[in-house]
């Protein structure tokens, strides 16, 4: 990682390789690989680094952040020199949000991809010379469905818990997307935790969260399926008014 | 994977209470948390438990946007940490720092780069010990009294903006004054005081004022300066 993003910035390898090591036992994920654990937490005990460097304004922090935003702005196809511009306000975005960070300035490098993304999506909003490519890309990113994995299995694993049938029927009605429909299935009504029911589908989590959000979606959107789980939930006082849903619902 | 059996009326009721569950947050309020959150993932924490994750986490079941958002930053994050991921290689880098556009000593100016205005001065911090009552001065030495610290056009910047800094001391206490005067009467400047290891953040009001209250002259005179990093908001 050091040499990818060419950081220089440890002065004290002994000390930096015993936040390392306190990193990588704060990380309480088993299901994670060692190698994986290992490289958050060099991520994480870097950001510490480069906080320290930027708040008592180390040139060196500063460009190794503007190089990192450079190459992920090149990455995402912009022309050199909207990246260069871009990757100078990244750097000096931070510079003015260093004061949020004190407390946990082991984000600090998250953020950085944060600040980057958020100017990207402003370019693209102003009308940047990259919009269409970059839109482009972004709902492509969006629109990757993923295929679950054993659904016939999960199924007939999801009829043995419920006694009947009808909610299933209801949900295969109105969920024509498996994983959707599965996501739903074991977070929702089962209660299982979402990194848990992700792995078990083969997706990442984000992906997990996004058919969790979409099946509900879908759902909300039909007021006879609402009254008809409603019905199934056996209360006698009617359903109230869905309130709040900020979606941006077309 | 959960082994409780579950009826179909316990599955309906939980499936009801998801779809009419209200939304907590706005998504400016999402927006500044999801940093924290895909972090928080990536580094195995279970956010699902975390109380501190709930509302956003519900949040993301209602809003399209702060969901886009979501998954852009976590696909980010990966590609961040992936090691076989390839990225174009980076131009020498700029200087951020280096180079002041003024420097007297006591004052030192810095211009940043990037979309907005910003700049960066450094005021050496005076003499702030208690002035001594002396026979001709008609009082105590503990006056309330002000401390001008800096007062010019900034020719260096787009605009000119005029920059004034005071200190106001009461008993022991100090108000830091930082006024950004631009032609522009609406624009407002986000400044950053950093003292030592610490640092607050306060806006320009209406009059182009940024105060900093309650500053113990102890810990003011604890620190060789003080740091103004100032951004144009938009």
């Amino acid at each position: 990682m050091a040499r990818r993003y060419a950081w220089q910035l440890v002065q004290d390898e002994t000390g930096f390789f015993q936040a390392v090591r306190a990193e990588f036992a704060a990380l309480n994920d088993q299901q994670q690989s060692d190698r994986r654990r290992l490289r958050i937490a060099i991520w994480r005990s870097y950001s510490v680094l480069l906080y320290r460097a930027l708040y008592w304004r180390q040139e060196q922090a500063a460009q190794e952040l503007w190089i990192a935003a450079m190459r992920l702005s090149l990455k995402r196809g912009f022309a050199p020199d909207d990246a260069k511009v871009l990757a100078q306000e990244v750097v000096c975005r931070l510079l003015e949000e260093l004061p949020k960070l004190a407390d946990r300035p082991q984000i600090l490098l998250s953020h950085a991809i944060w600040t980057c993304r958020s100017l990207w999506r402003e370019y693209w909003r102003q009308g940047g010379k990259m919009q269409s490519l970059m839109r482009a890309a972004a709902d492509e990113a969006e629109e990757t469905e993923y295929e679950p994995a054993d659904s016939a299995d999960v199924a007939t694993e999801v009829e043995q818990r419920l006694m009947d049938a009808e909610i299933r029927q209801i949900l295969e009605a109105s969920l024509k997307n498996a994983l959707e429909r599965q996501v739903l299935l074991h977070i929702v009504l089962l209660g299982e935790k979402p990194r848990d029911v992700a792995r078990d589908q083969g997706v990442p989590l984000h992906r997990a969260r996004l058919a969790k959000s979409r099946a509900l979606k879908r759902l909300r959107a039909d007021p006879q399926t609402l009254q008809s789980i409603y019905k199934l939930t056996g209360q006698l006082r009617p359903p109230p008014a869905t309130r709040g849903d900020s979606s941006d619902d077309k | 994977m959960t082994n409780n059996p579950i009826t179909e009326q316990e599955a309906a009721l939980r499936l009801h209470q998801a779809l009419t569950a209200v939304d907590p947050l706005t998504p400016e309020q999402a927006q500044a948390l999801l940093p924290a959150l895909v972090e928080a993932e990536h580094a195995g924490v279970d956010v699902d438990s975390d109380p501190t994750f709930a509302a956003l986490l519900q949040h993301l079941d209602h809003n399209e946007e702060s969901m886009a958002l979501y998954l852009e930053l976590s696909e980010d994050l990966e590609l961040a940490l992936d090691p076989a991921a390839d990225l174009p290689a980076a131009p020498v880098p700029p200087t951020f720092f280096s180079t002041p556009v003024r420097d007297s000593g006591k004052v030192v100016l810095h211009l940043l780069p990037g979309l907005r205005r910003r700049f960066e001065l450094t005021l050496a911090m005076p003499n702030l010990a208690p002035r001594v009552a002396t026979l001709g001065s008609g009082g105590s030495g503990d006056q309330p009294r002000r401390e001008h610290l800096f007062s010019s056009t900034l020719d260096e910047i787009a605009g000119k903006p005029l920059l004034a800094v005071s200190l106001h001391i009461t008993a022991g206490v100090a108000e830091l004054l930082v006024a950004v005067r631009d032609a522009t009467p609406t624009t407002r400047w986000q400044v950053n005081l950093s003292l030592g290891d610490r640092s607050q953040t306060a806006q320009t009001d209406a009059q182009g004022v940024a105060r900093f209250a309650n500053l113990p002259v102890s810990d003011l005179q604890q620190v060789p300066d003080l740091r103004l990093t100032c951004a144009e908001v938009r």
